[in-house]
C-alpha cells in the first residue's frame, strides 16, 4: 500500500486524471482525520478540503519531496490543516463571540493577557504534561488519542480493545487526571 | 469545555510544534511510519518503542501518524462534494466556480487582510485628502495664502489704537435686539475705517471723531485702503 500510494502521487504529478481520482479517497481520510480537533460541520469540512485539494492540484503536490507514506501523509496533513486555520481565523473574524471578546481582552491586556492566570495556566499545564509523562505507557496513548479527537469507536480499532473497555478506561484516566488537578488548585 | 480540555488543547499544541523541529534523540517521521506498519526489525523497533517510553512528544507523532495510516489503509469513498471539485479541475478547468477556486487559493497567501472599518478609514482618509488638495490646487496663484498674525491673534490679545477722522456714515445694526451701529470714518491720509459699535449711535455724518478700536485691513482691489474692527470708543472732537 505504501508503495501503491507513492506511485499514486508520483502519476498525479505527471498530470494523469485517474491517479487523482486514486487518491481522492485516501486524500479524503487523511483530511478528515488531521482537523478533527477543529470540529467543523460536514459541509465546512467539504469546503476545507476542495480547498486544500485545488491547491495540491495547482501544484501544492509538486512541493512533496518526501520518500515514505508518513512523511506524504503528515505533508497532506499540513496542507490541509492550514487551509482549516485559515478558514476559521476568517470564520473568527466576522462572527465575535463572548469567548473571542474575552480572549481579545486578555490579549490587549498589558504583557498579553491577565498575569495570575497566564502563570496559572503555565503551571498547570506543566503540572498536567508531568502528570501525563508519570502514567503509563497505555494510558498516555490513550489520552492522547482521546485528546487528538479519536472516536472511542476509532480507538479501538487502533488498539485492538473493546469499545465498551476503551469508553471506562478513558473515563477513569480522565477522572484520574481532573483529580490531580484539582489537588494542585488547577481546576 | 473544562480546564483539563483547555489545558490538554494546549498540550497537544505543544507537542505538535515539537514535531516540527524535533530534537535530534527523537525519532524520524518514516520509522515511525514504519513502526506503525509494523515494517521495523525487533531491535529498530525495541529501540523506537524505549523512546516512545521517555518522549511525550514522539508518541504524539508516533498517535498520529497510526491514525492518519489507518485511513489510508480503509478509506472511505470521496464525498460527491470533493469528487465534483476534482471533475471540475480535471474536466471541466473553464469552468468558473473551478476557476474562483484556484484563483482563491493562489491569492490566499498574497492577499493583506485588513478589517472592514480599517479600509473604510482608509477610504475617508483618501477623500479627505483629495478635498484638501483641490482646495489648495483650486486657489488662485495655487498656494495657500498664509493667514497674517493680525487676523489669527485674539481680540483681547491685540492692541487698541486710536484714529481719528470725520465720519462719513453712520448706519444701524441693530439685530435680536441688541442695539448697534456701524461707523464709517475716513482719516486725513484718505484711509477709510469701518468700524462696528455697540449701542445707539453718539455721532452724526460729518462729525470729526476720535475713535478707539482694533483694527484690521479689508483687502480692496481699488481705492484708497479700507480698515474694518470694532470701536471700542467713539467720541467727537470738537
Amino acid at each position: 500500500m505504501s508503495a501503491g500510494l507513492l506511485d499514486v502521487v508520483r502519476r498525479c504529478r505527471g498530470g494523469e486524471p485517474d491517479a487523482w481520482r486514486a487518491l481522492l479517497p485516501t486524500f479524503q481520510e487523511i483530511g478528515r482525520r488531521s482537523v478533527r480537533s477543529f470540529r467543523l460541520s460536514a459541509a465546512d469540512l467539504d469546503d476545507v478540503l476542495a480547498d486544500a485539494l485545488t491547491s495540491l492540484y495547482a501544484g501544492g503536490l509538486s512541493q512533496f519531496r518526501g520518500g515514505s507514506t508518513a512523511e506524504l501523509v503528515a505533508f497532506l496533513r499540513a496542507v490541509v490543516r492550514n487551509r482549516a486555520l485559515d478558514f476559521v481565523k476568517e470564520r473568527n473574524r466576522w462572527a465575535p463571540s463572548d469567548a473571542l471578546d474575552q480572549m481579545d481582552e486578555a490579549a490587549a491586556a498589558p504583557g498579553g493577557g491577565s498575569a495570575p492566570v497566564d502563570i496559572a495556566d503555565d503551571e498547570c499545564l506543566a503540572f498536567l504534561q508531568q502528570e501525563v509523562a508519570t502514567l503509563e505507557r497505555k494510558d498516555r496513548e490513550l489520552y492522547l488519542m482521546k485528546a487528538r479527537g479519536l472516536k472511542e469507536r476509532e480507538i479501538a480499532e487502533q488498539t485492538g480493545r473493546p469499545a465498551g473497555t476503551v469508553a471506562s478506561q478513558i473515563a477513569r484516566l480522565l477522572e484520574r487526571l481532573r483529580e490531580r488537578l484539582r489537588a494542585r488548585g488547577c481546576l | 469545555m473544562d480546564r483539563l480540555d483547555r489545558l490538554t488543547e494546549r498540550l497537544i499544541g505543544d507537542l505538535d510544534r515539537h514535531a516540527e523541529s524535533p530534537a535530534s534523540a527523537c525519532v524520524e517521521l518514516a520509522v515511525l511510519g514504519e513502526r506503525a506498519a509494523g515494517g521495523l526489525t525487533s531491535a529498530a523497533q525495541a529501540r523506537v518503542d524505549a523512546h516512545l517510553d521517555e518522549c511525550l512528544a514522539c508518541l504524539n507523532a508516533f498517535i498520529e501518524v497510526r491514525d492518519l495510516l489507518q485511513g489510508v489503509a480503509a478509506p472511505a469513498p470521496a464525498s460527491a462534494g470533493l469528487r465534483r471539485t476534482l471533475d471540475e479541475l480535471i474536466g471541466e478547468a473553464s469552468s468558473p466556480r473551478v476557476w474562483r477556486r484556484v484563483v482563491d487559493a493562489l491569492r490566499r497567501p498574497l492577499v493583506l487582510r485588513v478589517p472592514a472599518w480599517t479600509a473604510a478609514a482608509a477610504a475617508v482618509a483618501g477623500l479627505l485628502l483629495t478635498w484638501a488638495t483641490l482646495q489648495t490646487v483650486g486657489r488662485p496663484g495655487g498656494t495657500v495664502e498664509s493667514p497674517s498674525v493680525d487676523r489669527l491673534a485674539p481680540a483681547n490679545a491685540r492692541t487698541e489704537r486710536t484714529i481719528a477722522g470725520v465720519v462719513g456714515s453712520v448706519r444701524d445694526a441693530t439685530s435680536n435686539g441688541v442695539d448697534a451701529h456701524v461707523v464709517s470714518v475716513t482719516d486725513a491720509s484718505g484711509a477709510t475705517y469701518v468700524l462696528f459699535a455697540w449701542g445707539w449711535p453718539t455721532v452724526h455724518a460729518g462729525e470729526s471723531v476720535e475713535v478707539v478700536g482694533i483694527f484690521t485691513r479689508a483687502d480692496q482691489s481699488s481705492g484708497g485702503p479700507v480698515y474694518q474692527g470694532v470701536a471700542t470708543a467713539l467720541r467727537r472732537t470738537r
